[in-house]
């Protein structure tokens, strides 16, 4: 595995981002073996694969989604991007009008054929805001999808949108086309009872067990095919997962702790996969809840933590530092934004020229990923004079909901990682978005994330995603904690899983050696 | 007996009701609201506030109630709010799993504290009675899911004796069955033999003060017969009610054990269903739970009369 | 009543002592009586004077924890039963040596039934079993004069009265053909028109079977017809020990003469009120010093309150004796 580590050095640069354990040290990758199956083990469950139905979508479902349902294009290991149920994707000069072109004798795993109607209807259906406007929201721009012919699908937009060819190499559970017959008359099972063109077919789910998958017979590109089977299944408990994974229970064991990938990377008898990507564990500041709305009271906060002991404290010193959403494994990454360093005496000259004596609020969950960095900031903010007190609110939708509303001062949160950085900055800092969160108005950062959202010029967006990053450093809305890393370890028979993107095992070409 | 079964299926319903209403209050008071961990993170009001229309949240408290009670009547609990499956249906998968769980559980637990408490009994006061006694009230007081973690440590990770996580169905393995059961039945068994243990040592001990046990020391019987033959059977009723009182208590034992287990049980779903605040499936669960209470609470009633011919009358 | 070789049981110098957690308490404290062949001895005296426990020393069912210790000489048949291990012992208990318990209520097994209850007696002691044991058991229970025996034996003892329960506990008692009974107080928790049934019956029963019995009785007036000798307990002494006619004509003891001047008689019309003895039992843990009646005693003196009385004999021949400072001699009167 060093040697890998080492390669990838070489080629990529500083540090490690992406695969390691992929392949076996020095030997080229030897041929797929059909057969056999596979358990992949996690910790949340699958939801479903009606996105009207389940409205959001864990990253268990992604990845069952992925195996029933093909995305349009895909990407390889360079984040190329590669055609699948679709062979193109053109633009008018506009920007205004697409058109994407299907594969010809696609079918769905009914054997009916995977027609333009199809896609149009799904989309319509989802952009239907009668049915869910957060929905319509998300795809900004996309007014309608119709079908021009057989395998022709023109999207048409309101204005120019940079992000939108992504959508379709997107793991979203929004893109996933059922046979338009079905939506409409399956009723509340559609969540239930997928029907997607993709490599596999759900053939059961136990809900609270595991769903299992077996090949998909009318699949346009049988060579893809590897397992027969492929279960997954739910295990909340990470201990239990990382015993099962040793003792053979379970192939892939999704998502462990820090201190188990220390262990696994210890343990012949398993391998282990990596991946630093987009996205990071933040704490969110309202800026507009004083003494939270002066810059230097922010920037004294920023400066007051020693994230290196974090990262040690909390994650086992397994991880990277952020300093923008976008890591250094990102295309968008921007190498220098002057992201605050460790300085205490700073924190302090800043607080002492605000010159009001500063306390916070800092709103937590009383969980161990949770509760052991908000007593360790506490105690460095503590350093330089500022006081906290922590809030700890149980549980997901009660913890979401104050800052939702702007109901808190300083909170933990997380950045997804999504494949487009429109996604992660237009709604959350874009100060006329809804959604934003921290309540910042900054002209910069707007001028910034709208160059992003509408230029198509990829370079113009890379720069002004850059300007973003630089500009955010500076008004300190957000304070950047963990890159986001992502891990599954896996018995050693295990071969062919892509880098870890957006957190996502991909499956569907996956194979094994026999046990 | 009849008017006894009548009594009964009349303290169900009412117990029912009292329980499907509490349910429902207690959850309308926790905060969270199911509408946002439907939507996540990027929840607008506006979708809130859909979303609650589509689920019928935005009814009054009392109507939505009556609707599910009406409903129940049918035997329909109406559908998730998440994956919108039968709440009927998934509770009708679930329960065997549980109640497989349960009684297993309940055994060790009873075929631990049966002889242990017996012997304490019989050596009340003693070095080796005062140990066992301490090391049960240790065990009390250890969680199950530390007793989980550890059994699966031992058992299925260094001895590899036994499966770590999972469940195969009866029908399909009744001997993969039991053994991906031993160890989840075996933490909750450890976790609830102390009491068994406890209460059956101390009634036992009365009954060991008893004339009838020296009338049998003076028929020249052996202590094994005594104790087993003469002692056990009277001491065993405030056993029976804490037995029963537990197996109905083991759902508190079967949310963590499931859990950590990767069992497909009542409590796990339970457990699935509060967090995220899907009300239909909570009361669906309640509901049968509490049912089960009642029918368990039952047994123990019908066991009791066969134990003791005194109250069969 | 002087050592015989023939004795049954010889008991000599018993002591029984309790090791409680407030102290040491001597129950029985040096204790010796015999008993020949088919004789009654009565053992009267207050509850708390050790009679009880000295009829669970004799059949050996104290607890065998070491909170019990028994020292003297119990022997039986010219065994020592104290020195027999306990396996052995078994095979005496419920065979040569069985027990009647005061509470019928209490000392037959309430979820057991009766035809169980006799049964394992006739299978550990006789080997019998199945229709051979059932067949005795009802004999036994018709002996004892219970009606319908066949279908009693399937009855639990909740389903009998008081004294037909007692009738059981005799038949079991007599199961396993004991030489001796030990009658623990038999009638005290029965309704007093029952009492002499019960007496009469365990009478008829030790005549018939040439079976000795250690008749035990607060009230000198069950024992009185009843027993060949009677001896007296006080606070664990043995105080008197005469003849049945020798101590109703001439007791010696003042605590017997309260006795029997408080015994109820059964001819006494009902609600005749009893003469009880002024003063409380003393406290076992801390004895009185000297004769331990002394604190209760019309005649105490001095050295009644310094030294302990040993017992002597009243008449030529030994078989009347006491233990008194201060005999009451010609004060004892019939009752």
């Amino acid at each position: 595995m060093r040697c890998i580590r080492e390669l990838v050095g070489l080629t990529v640069g500083a540090f490690a981002f992406a695969l390691i354990g992929l392949q076996p040290c020095g030997a080229a990758e030897p041929a797929p073996r059909d057969g056999g199956s596979l358990i992949m083990a996690t910790r949340g469950q699958v939801q479903g694969f009606d996105p009207l139905t389940t409205r959001a979508a864990n990253r268990e479902t992604t990845m069952a989604g992925a195996l029933v349902f093909s995305k349009f294009f895909t990407l390889d290991e360079q984040g190329k991007s590669i055609p699948d149920l679709a062979t193109s994707l053109d633009n008018s000069p506009d920007g205004l009008t697409w058109q994407l072109k299907l594969r010809p004798g696609v079918k769905f795993s009914n054997g009916a054929p995977f027609t333009a109607r199809d896609v149009a209807h799904h989309f319509q259906r989802i952009l239907d805001p009668s049915k869910n406007q957060a929905f319509a929201a998300a795809l900004g721009a996309l007014k309608e999808a119709v079908a021009i012919d057989d395998a022709t699908v023109e999207f048409r937009l309101a204005y120019p949108w940079a992000a939108f060819p992504s959508i379709f190499s997107a793991d979203s559970y929004l893109f996933w086309v059922m046979p338009a017959e079905h939506e409409d008359s399956a009723g509340p099972d559609l969540n239930r009872r997928p029907i997607g063109a993709g490599p596999y077919v759900m053939t059961e789910w136990k809900q609270d067990d595991s769903i299992t998958f077996e090949k998909n017979p009318n699949y346009w590109n049988p060579n893809a095919q590897h397992l027969d089977k492929i279960v997954i299944r739910f295990l909340p408990d990470p201990t239990a997962r990382f015993t099962a994974v040793k003792t053979g229970d379970i192939d892939i064991f999704y998502e462990p702790l820090g201190k188990q990938v220390i262990e696994a990377r210890n343990d012949k008898t398993l391998k282990v996969m990596e991946y630093t990507g987009t996205g990071a564990y933040t704490l969110n500041i309202n800026t507009s809840s004083p003494p939270l709305d002066d810059v230097r009271v922010r920037q004294a906060l920023a400066y007051a933590l020693d994230r290196n002991v974090e990262l040690k404290v909390a994650y086992d010193g397994v991880g990277y530092l952020a300093s923008s959403f976008w890591g250094p494994g990102s295309e968008w990454n921007c190498p220098d934004v002057g992201y605050p360093e460790y300085n205490p005496e700073k924190a302090k000259a800043l607080l002492k020229d605000y010159g009001k004596p500063v306390k916070v609020v800092l709103q937590s969950q009383p969980t161990p990923t949770m509760t052991i960095p908000a007593q360790l900031y506490q105690s460095f903010w503590q350093k330089v004079g500022i006081e906290t007190e922590i809030r700890n609110i149980q549980g997901g939708p009660s913890y979401i909901s104050p800052v939702l509303r702007g109901d808190y001062q300083i909170a933990l949160w997380e950045v997804a990682d999504v494949p487009d950085p429109d996604f992660q900055v237009y709604q959350a800092f874009f100060s006329k978005s809804g959604g934003n969160l921290t309540r910042i108005n900054d002209p910069k950062l707007d001028e910034a994330i709208e160059t992003g959202r509408r230029n198509l010029d990829i370079d113009v967006r890379k720069k002004a995603y850059c300007d973003f990053s630089k500009e955010m450093a500076r008004q300190m809305p957000i304070m950047l904690r963990i890159q986001s890393i992502y891990f599954a370890i896996t018995q050693p028979r295990v071969h062919g899983i892509p880098p870890l993107r957006r957190g996502v095992v991909r499956l569907n070409e996956v194979w094994v050696d026999p046990k | 007996m009849l008017p006894f079964f009548l009594r009964k299926l009349l303290r169900l319903i009412l117990v029912l009701l009292l329980v499907a209403a509490a349910t429902f209050l207690l959850l309308n008071l926790l905060p969270g609201d199911v509408a946002l961990s439907l939507l996540g993170n990027e929840a607008t009001p506006a979708a809130i506030a859909q979303v609650r229309a589509e689920l019928g949240l935005d009814q009054p408290l009392v109507l939505r109630y009556l609707h599910w009670l009406i409903g129940l009547l049918h035997g329909d609990l109406g559908r998730s709010y998440i994956t919108q499956v039968p709440v009927m249906e998934s509770i009708v998968d679930r329960l065997p799993v549980t109640i497989e769980l349960m009684l297993l559980s309940q055994g060790f637990a009873l075929l631990l504290a049966v002889p242990v408490g017996v012997w304490c009994a019989y050596k009340a006061g003693s070095r080796i009675d005062r140990l066992i006694s301490s090391a049960a009230l240790l065990l009390l007081a250890a969680p199950v899911f530390i007793t989980a973690t550890v059994l699966m440590f031992l058992f299925a990770l260094k001895l590899r004796w036994l499966p770590s996580t999972g469940y195969v169905p009866f029908i399909a393995s009744p001997l993969s069955n039991l053994a991906h059961l031993v160890l989840p039945a075996l933490a909750i068994g450890l976790s609830e033999w102390p009491p068994l243990f406890a209460v059956l040592r101390a009634d036992m001990i009365k009954t060991l003060q008893q004339d009838y046990i020296a009338l049998a020391k003076a028929k020249g019987l052996g202590p094994a017969f005594i104790l087993l033959r003469h002692a056990l059977r009277p001491s065993s009723f405030t056993l029976v009610t804490v037995s029963g009182l537990q197996i109905a208590a083991a759902i508190t034992g079967a949310l963590v054990v499931e859990t950590i287990f990767g069992l497909p049980g009542v409590g796990r779903m339970l457990t699935g269903a509060v967090y995220n605040r899907d009300m239909m499936l909570v009361q669906g669960c309640v509901a049968v739970i509490s049912v089960g209470y009642v029918l368990i609470n039952f047994g123990v009633d019908l066991i009791y009369a066969t134990l003791d011919p005194r109250i069969c009358r | 009543m002087t050592k015989a070789s023939a004795a049954l049981l010889d008991v000599t110098g018993l002591r029984t002592r309790f090791h409680t957690p407030h102290g040491i308490v001597q129950a029985v404290d040096g204790v010796s009586f015999s008993i020949q062949r088919g004789q009654t001895v009565g053992i009267v005296g207050e509850s708390g004077s050790g009679k009880s426990v000295l009829a669970r020393t004799i059949i050996g069912i104290l607890a065998k924890d070491g909170s019990v210790t028994t020292t003297g000489c119990l022997a039986f048949e010219g065994r020592d039963l104290l020195k027999l291990p306990e396996r052995e012992m078994r095979d005496v208990r419920g065979k040569d040596i069985a027990m009647v318990f005061q509470d019928p209520m209490s000392s037959l097994n309430p979820v057991k039934r009766i035809g169980a209850q006799i049964g394992e007696v006739l299978k550990r002691h006789l080997g019998l079993r199945g229709r051979a044991a059932e067949t005795r058991s009802a004999e036994l229970l018709a002996s004892v004069g219970i009606s319908l025996p066949a279908e009693r034996l399937r009855q639990y003892p909740h389903q009998l009265s008081g004294g037909m329960r007692q009738r059981v506990a005799i038949a079991v008692a007599l199961a396993g053909e004991p030489k001796l009974l030990i009658a623990d107080e038999p009638t005290t928790a029965l309704d007093v028109t029952i009492q002499a049934q019960i007496l009469d019956l365990l009478r008829r029963q030790q005549l018939a079977r040439n079976m000795a019995m250690i008749l035990i009785s607060h009230d000198l007036g069950v024992i009185a017809g009843r027993a060949d000798a009677v001896a007296v307990m006080y606070a664990g002494q043995m105080v008197e020990r005469a003849s049945t006619r020798s101590l109703f004509h001439s007791c010696c003891m003042p605590y017997t003469q309260a006795l029997i001047r408080s015994a109820p008689k059964l001819p006494d019309p009902p609600h005749t009120r009893l003469r009880a003895i002024p003063g409380r039992p003393p406290d076992m843990l801390r004895p009185p010093a000297g004769c331990r009646f002394n604190p209760r005693c019309d005649y105490a003196t001095d050295v009644c309150r310094a030294t302990q009385p040993m017992l002597s004999a009243a008449d030529a021949d030994g078989t009347h004796l006491y233990a008194c400072w201060h005999p009451v001699g010609g004060h004892g009167v019939l009752p």
